[in-house]
């Protein structure tokens, strides 16, 4: 008797212990109020202005906030309301009005006003400001092309009241190119906060480790640094308070994401880029009873990049060469098992700028060969071909490039690198050809990568026509007229190719069945209208 | 000098009119140690696949079919292909030809630079040996496998020439700490010291009187050095600094292998390379353990 009153107690006990384990952070999710999502990587901060990657801002987007939120749906752009309700533009297309919610509060209470709005537009554009929100801003009159103030200038930001402002560009632009940029890209800073602040420490300042005061409908807990971020309810969300009360969002491996969705561990992947499943568990993933697979025709894609500073890789035969060297067709069939596009250029065949008039250049060994004898290549050179680490499939297309180079008589030496060597590499010149990916906003303006000069121009060209274009789409403000000028821009990238664009991959991503009000934005990620998330019980 | 005299007593009478040297002796003990006559024979099979790689590889190494990307095991395929549609037999036997390169290459490197640091401490002592013995405990110091990976991205583009490089370069210390041990211990042995009084000089003392004396254990550290030199190239190239792609190794093999689908479901992309490793590894330890009862002087008939 004595003995089996010790065991009910010793299991009393720990069953007690066990309930009082807090859900969600071990263990599968317990109730309808907790969420768990799960990204490849950590975020090195939570700035909203400068956080070093899409992991970090699909962390920030829960706890901070711009004017709206934006969403490609057949073709067209929609945008739903986040801090601002209302949002309009003048008919000259230079001037635009935002209102703020009048309930829209920060997480400790104070109204959001025009003057946070006001600091988080000098903040960024604040030469000493470190932030890679400046191309977000750039039109505003008063600004450089890298969104920073000129001193004698005048900023085209005006407050009309505590709820409302006005922002004005140097020329007219497309509302539409404005909206996604201004109004879905730059996340406000609280004022109140961060006000006293010197610019140049900001980047610095312990509260982007711990951005307790947020204006979004996720308030932060806290950071468990490489495991997970917890984030919590906030009651007086100004558009409704969120019907799911904790999201935990963890960092898991491409490589285990399988076998957490398999443990019920994990409610729905982050999205494109960031939080996927990889291709060899996709089959598997689809036969899972618990979630529903989601593909997403994604705006971005990988390309092969030509180092126009080698003489041998400036005639565009050469380049043209390569692109009807390598077999796309059978990248895309086989490596990605279908799961994906091919395009001649950087505007996605999902984007409504896309000119369905150029076709990829055909898989055709012999053309590739008749180029490279016209163009008078040297058959016994040898080029390095640069591939960075990270993405498997991206390494597995460097070798297929490679066999089809050295099928059509290219000689080739890969040569793998981490991430930021690869980087380096690119910037610095010291490459021949090189792969890389790309995932930009829905407006067609590609002049960061394809402008002599760019920032992101890897291939270091300089095609006088091509600037000239560029220069053109964005001062232009009639989106039919824009679209003229970008299907002139993508037949001459397609005659010119400063790059090769190898494919357009869909993204794999996953939701538990038991969520519902799920979906991702335009950079296919899902910390879209989080408010609207609803989980059911296991 | 009595193990000398005990060999020649044990072995008067069995065979009187053959010289036995110690070298015969040992072969023979080599010979009755099993596991350490399979393991070489299995070195011996895998280095006769490596040297004939291009008549054995059903397809090759590089070949890409459009046809199977992760395709089972078939006629056209004996092993499968892997990610990217090419023939894992072909990848697998030319693989073999990395590993053994690296593992010899490296090591022969490591052991020569060991046996002249450890001989030079151990027979001049003194100062030298202090300084000497000094470096070999900073190198021996350091986490091996960081500085591996420092040195390859250091050295530039990663290839198998920079892994045997670092390999044979940073390997030394614990050979010649072993070396130097043999020549302290044999430095005041009789026959040396008549040597000496000979007139002989130091290089020939050394060369000609110590080395051949010192060498069993050098030979029994190369080996077991081999085997964690294919150990080492197979986590470099697992990690993509090792041998580039599409050269394969087992190593860079292995990389394929790192989704729960493809352990469960695709076992011939990572068990031929993790078998190839294992099986070459645990040989040359083997071998290496039959070396190293052979060779020693304790152990007797």
């Amino acid at each position: 008797m004595k003995g089996m009153r010790v065991w009910l107690a010793a299991i009393i006990t720990l069953v007690v212990a066990a309930l009082m384990i807090p859900a969600g952070a071990v263990g599968a999710p317990k109730s309808s109020l907790v969420v768990v999502s799960g990204m490849w990587s950590p975020p090195n901060n939570f700035s909203p202005i400068n956080t070093d990657s899409s992991y970090g801002y699909y962390v920030v987007r829960f706890i901070f906030q711009g004017m709206m939120e934006a969403r490609l749906e057949n073709n067209q752009m929609r945008f739903s309301p986040a801090l601002a309700t209302r949002w309009e533009a003048s008919a000259d297309r230079q001037t635009f009005r935002f209102t703020i919610h009048p309930r829209a509060t920060w997480h400790d209470g104070r109204p959001v006003t025009a003057e946070d709005v006001e600091f988080t537009v000098m903040t960024i554009s604040d030469p000493k400001t470190e932030t890679n929100r400046g191309a977000e801003i750039a039109t505003i009159a008063g600004l450089t092309a890298g969104g920073k103030r000129v001193a004698d200038q005048q900023l085209g930001f005006r407050i009309l009241g505590p709820k409302s402002f006005e922002v004005r560009t140097k020329v007219p632009v497309d509302p539409q190119m404005f909206f996604e940029r201004f109004g879905g890209n730059v996340y406000i800073l609280p004022k109140h906060v961060l006000g006293s602040v010197p610019p140049d420490q900001l980047a610095r300042h312990p509260f982007f480790q711990n951005p307790t005061v947020g204006n979004g409908p996720f308030k932060f807990v806290q950071y468990k640094t490489d495991q997970f971020v917890e984030l919590v309810v906030n009651e007086n969300y100004h558009n409704g308070a969120p019907k799911v009360r904790r999201v935990f969002v963890r960092i898991i491996p491409p490589t285990t994401m399988l076998a957490q969705l398999e443990r019920q561990d994990l409610d729905l992947s982050a999205g494109f880029g960031i939080g996927e499943i990889l291709i060899e568990d996709w089959d598997r993933v689809k036969e899972m009873p618990h979630v529903r697979p989601v593909t997403i025709r994604a705006p971005g894609y990988q390309f092969m990049v030509f180092n126009f500073s080698r003489p041998y890789l400036e005639d565009k035969r050469v380049r043209r060469a390569m692109a009807h060297a390598i077999n796309r067709p059978l990248i895309v069939n086989q490596l990605l098992k279908g799961a994906g596009e091919i395009a001649e250029g950087p505007i996605p065949p999902a984007n409504p700028y896309f000119n369905a008039a150029v076709k990829p250049w055909a898989y055709d060994t012999a053309r590739a060969r008749a180029l490279l004898q016209e163009a008078g290549w040297d058959f016994n050179r040898t080029i390095i071909l640069r591939v960075p680490t990270g993405n498997i499939l991206r390494e597995r297309t460097g070798d297929i490039i490679r066999e089809n180079l050295v099928a059509v008589g290219i000689k080739v030496e890969i040569q793998k690198s981490d991430f930021p060597t690869h980087l380096a590499a690119l910037t610095g010149k010291n490459y021949d050809i090189g792969l890389i990916g790309w995932a930009g906003p829905t407006d067609p303006d590609v002049s960061s990568q394809f402008r002599t000069g760019g920032q992101y121009n890897f291939g270091h060209h300089s095609i006088a026509r091509m600037d000239q274009l560029l220069d053109e789409g964005v001062r232009l403000s009639d989106p039919a007229r824009r679209k003229t000028i970008y299907n002139q821009f993508q037949e001459l990238f397609a005659d010119e190719l400063p790059y090769v664009v190898l494919y357009y991959p869909n993204g794999r991503t996953v939701i538990a069945k038991r969520m519902s009000g799920v979906n991702y934005d335009i950079f296919g990620l899902f910390d879209y209208l989080t408010y609207n998330w609803v989980a059911g019980p296991q | 000098m009595s193990d000398l005299a005990s060999v020649s007593r044990a072995v008067d009478g069995a065979k009187p009119t053959r010289p036995v040297t110690f070298w015969s002796l040992a072969t023979q003990r080599f010979l009755r140690h099993r596991l350490a006559v399979s393991g070489l024979l299995v070195m011996l099979v895998i280095a006769g696949i490596a040297a004939a790689a291009i008549w054995l590889a059903p397809h090759s190494p590089t070949a890409i079919d459009p046809v199977a990307f992760q395709a089972a095991p078939s006629a056209t395929h004996p092993l499968g292909t892997d990610s990217v549609g090419r023939d894992v037999l072909s990848r697998l036997i030319f693989a073999a030809r990395v590993s053994i390169t690296v593992g010899v290459l490296a090591v022969a490197m490591y052991v020569v630079i060991g046996t002249a640091v450890g001989a030079t401490a151990g027979y001049y002592g003194g100062k030298m040996d202090l300084v000497l013995s000094r470096i070999m405990d900073v190198m021996l110091s350091f986490p091996p496998l960081i500085i591996i990976l420092f040195a390859v991205s250091v050295f530039g583009r990663p290839s198998i020439w920079n892994v045997i490089l670092v390999l044979g370069l940073l390997g030394w210390p614990a050979l010649a700490r072993l070396v130097r041990g043999q020549f302290l211990a044999l430095r005041d042995l009789e026959y040396v010291l008549a040597a000496r009084a000979n007139g002989s000089s130091d290089a020939r003392i050394v060369l000609r009187h110590m080395l051949p004396n010192a060498l069993a254990p050098v030979l029994v550290a190369a080996t077991f050095g081999m085997a964690n030199a294919i150990l080492v190239e197979a986590a470099l190239s697992f990690l993509g600094l090792g041998v580039q792609p599409p050269t394969p190794s087992w190593g860079n093999m292995l990389t394929d292998a790192q989704s729960l689908t493809v352990l469960e479901r695709m076992p011939w992309l990572w068990v031929p390379p993790g078998f190839m490793i294992l099986i070459s590894v645990l040989s040359i330890n083997f071998l290496g353990d039959g070396l190293r009862d052979a060779l020693d002087p304790s152990l007797r008939l």
